[in-house]
């Protein structure tokens, strides 16, 4: 099993209010390919800042993180678009989704935006939406669906990228526990099913209990990892 | 898909939208509706320009405008009457007036004032040159021994209309020669140059004051002035030893000078025009983009690039621009076939002194200008707006509350 990431002394601080926060300090962790990974910690703990870092939408400030074994520090504009574009799928604690879309074009504009011919992409989409369930919910846009049913779309935009990793913002935050334990299965299917890294920044204990390794977060630094 | 996107995105909020589209199709219709104003006087302009004085245009001899010679009648156009034939025979050539051009002294039996004189046939040109401006009495038409004097020499002089006065001019041969003459008419043009100088005799009479055959010029009248260009070419082509000025050139003065004066003018009224649109896609334009700020950090995540982005809002606000631009020139169409149907009244422009009637005149080419320069400011506004999220991080973006 190769590395997928590799920090070391990964530093990192923001401005709030003239106040130096300080959000990670001398972070040093390996996440291997193909598990599912658990970033645990309490609110403010640094998980999604660190997540951030791996999903390359957040600059290195200091130490260095490596991905499939090259220093992120290293790779341009362009690069990081393009990892970004094919090899990293998102889901965030807000969904994201775009609200004149409908759940199928949601799912479809970053295969576009892949350039996927139209017949790979029309069967992707479908595949990816009846996968988390969706499959009578093409036509909706993301104001006419619950919380749940958002988060499944936004599952399902991840997943038919066809990305190496998916990187979870604390996924199960804004919905209930049976919706949040529906959404934490899928995330596990992915990984199980499709053999899709999956890292999810959460404080749901049944996450960490699921999760192939955790890394626990307190005030920036590792108190914990398995 | 980024059309799907930027179409939809205009009913994202109704009322915003409505601003923007509002911002755009008034800044649209004012420019097409200045344009088609400008042009319109233009047309007065020119229409008093060529009617009044000196036709579409003018032929000379070749080389004889631009010297100055000692015995200018040398220079005259010999046998004009074949001349004349030839150039009725090129298409689009309605009238010709054979002209001359002389210095002569006026009198009034007490007084001499030293003036020039232009010898013109008076009955056809009573009905081409219709906007002359007779202030007193009537145009020359078939008095044979008829003068219609300048407002300014016939003040000097102290005559009116039924004076007698006598014009003294030497022959080409540099002898004196005389004619007593009626006043018929009082001219105006607006020219104090020519006002106070100038004074029109049927041609015959000023032929046989010069003691010449000879014509300095023939002024020509088209059916279609935009006709010019290749009537010019006709002539220079056909009848050689001749050349041809369009009557810009002869009326620098009044017309070609109102044309760079309102189009400076223009150019100054459209360049705060696009600032005020610019202004006001910027100003809607952030306020959307700020609500988005979320959905760019989620496209930015996800691979898109900042120009990726840009494209995105671009097309966003060019599709809105689009939108306004047509609404604007609907609207000027439609204002300019109900309220502006009939003109409007203009005080008097250069060279006129009496008000005008003027029309917008609208073109497709002035249309598709404004549309164009509209969409381009659109777009610009809207670029402006999406580079301020695009300075921010992706992390920050998608922290911000939507």
């Amino acid at each position: 099993m190769h590395k997928l990431f590799q920090g070391k002394d990964v530093t990192l601080s923001y401005m709030m209010d003239d106040v130096k926060v300080e959000a990670l300090k001398n972070l040093s962790f390996e996440i291997d390919s193909g598990n599912f990974t658990c970033l645990a910690g309490a609110s403010g703990s640094g998980k999604s800042t660190l997540l951030n870092l791996l999903g390359l939408i957040e600059p290195m400030q200091a130490g260095e993180i490596k991905y499939l074994g090259r220093s992120t520090a290293e790779l341009n504009e362009n690069e990081l678009n393009r990892i970004r574009r094919f090899e990293i799928g998102f889901v965030f604690q807000s969904f994201h989704l775009i609200d004149v879309l409908t759940a199928e074009e949601n799912v479809e504009y970053f295969l576009v935006r892949q350039g996927v011919a139209n017949e790979l992409r029309k069967e992707l989409v479908r595949s990816a939406l009846e996968w988390v369930g969706l499959g009578d919910h093409v036509r909706k846009r993301p104001g006419q669906m619950s919380g749940g049913q958002r988060q499944r779309v936004a599952i399902a935009r991840a997943l038919a990228k066809q990305p190496r990793v998916i990187l979870a913002d604390e996924p199960t935050a804004n919905l209930d526990s049976k919706t949040g334990d529906d959404v934490l299965q899928l995330l596990l299917g992915l990984c199980r099913d499709r053999g899709c890294s999956v890292v999810m920044a959460s404080h749901d204990p049944q996450a960490m209990k699921l999760a192939d390794c955790l890394i626990r977060l307190r005030d920036g630094q590792m108190i914990e990892e398995k | 898909m980024l059309l799907t996107v930027a179409v939809r995105s205009l009913l994202r909020n109704k009322r915003r939208t409505a601003v923007t589209l509002a911002t755009v199709a008034v800044g649209t219709a004012a420019l097409f509706l200045f344009r088609g104003f400008n042009t319109g006087l233009l047309y007065e302009y020119r229409n008093n320009a060529v009617h009044a004085h000196y036709g579409n245009g003018q032929i000379n001899t070749a080389g004889y405008r631009d010297k100055v010679l000692a015995k200018p009648w040398e220079a005259w156009i010999e046998n004009p009457q074949s001349v004349l034939e030839s150039l009725l025979k090129i298409p689009g050539v309605e009238k010709v007036f054979p002209r001359v051009e002389f210095a002569a002294l006026v009198s009034n039996g007490t007084r001499s004032l030293g003036s020039r004189g232009v010898g013109i046939d008076g009955r056809s040109e009573s009905d081409f040159f219709y906007t002359i401006n007779i202030v007193e009495g009537a145009a020359l038409r078939d008095s044979a021994d008829g003068i219609v004097l300048g407002r300014g020499l016939a003040h000097s002089l102290d005559v009116k209309v039924g004076s007698r006065v006598t014009l003294l001019s030497n022959t080409i041969h540099g002898t004196l020669n005389g004619a007593d003459f009626d006043v018929v008419g009082i001219f105006h043009t607006g020219s104090r140059e020519l006002d106070d100088a100038f004074f029109q005799i049927q041609l015959p009479e000023a032929q046989r004051l010069l003691d010449s055959s000879r014509v300095e010029k023939i002024s020509v009248g088209l059916s279609h002035h935009n006709d010019w260009p290749r009537v010019e070419r006709e002539i220079e082509e056909k009848i050689s030893g001749l050349e041809a000025t369009p009557f810009e050139i002869l009326d620098k003065i009044y017309y070609q000078n109102s044309v760079d004066f309102l189009n400076a003018q223009y150019a100054i009224v459209r360049a705060i025009i696009l600032f005020v649109v610019i202004l006001g896609i910027f100003n809607t334009a952030t306020s959307a983009i700020l609500e988005r700020t979320q959905e760019i950090g989620m496209l930015r995540a996800n691979g898109e690039s900042k120009k990726d982005i840009l494209l995105l809002i671009g097309i966003e606000g060019g599709f809105a621009a689009c939108l306004g631009a047509i609404l604007g020139i609907l609207s000027v169409v439609v204002l300019n076939s109900t309220l502006l149907r009939d003109g409007f009244f203009m005080p008097p422009g250069p060279g006129i002194t009496r008000s005008f009637k003027t029309f917008i005149e609208l073109q497709v080419g002035m249309a598709l200008e404004a549309g164009a320069l509209v969409l381009v400011a659109g777009v610009l506004g809207s670029l402006l707006a999406a580079t301020k999220v695009l300075r921010t991080s992706i992390s920050y973006a998608l922290r911000q509350v939507g």
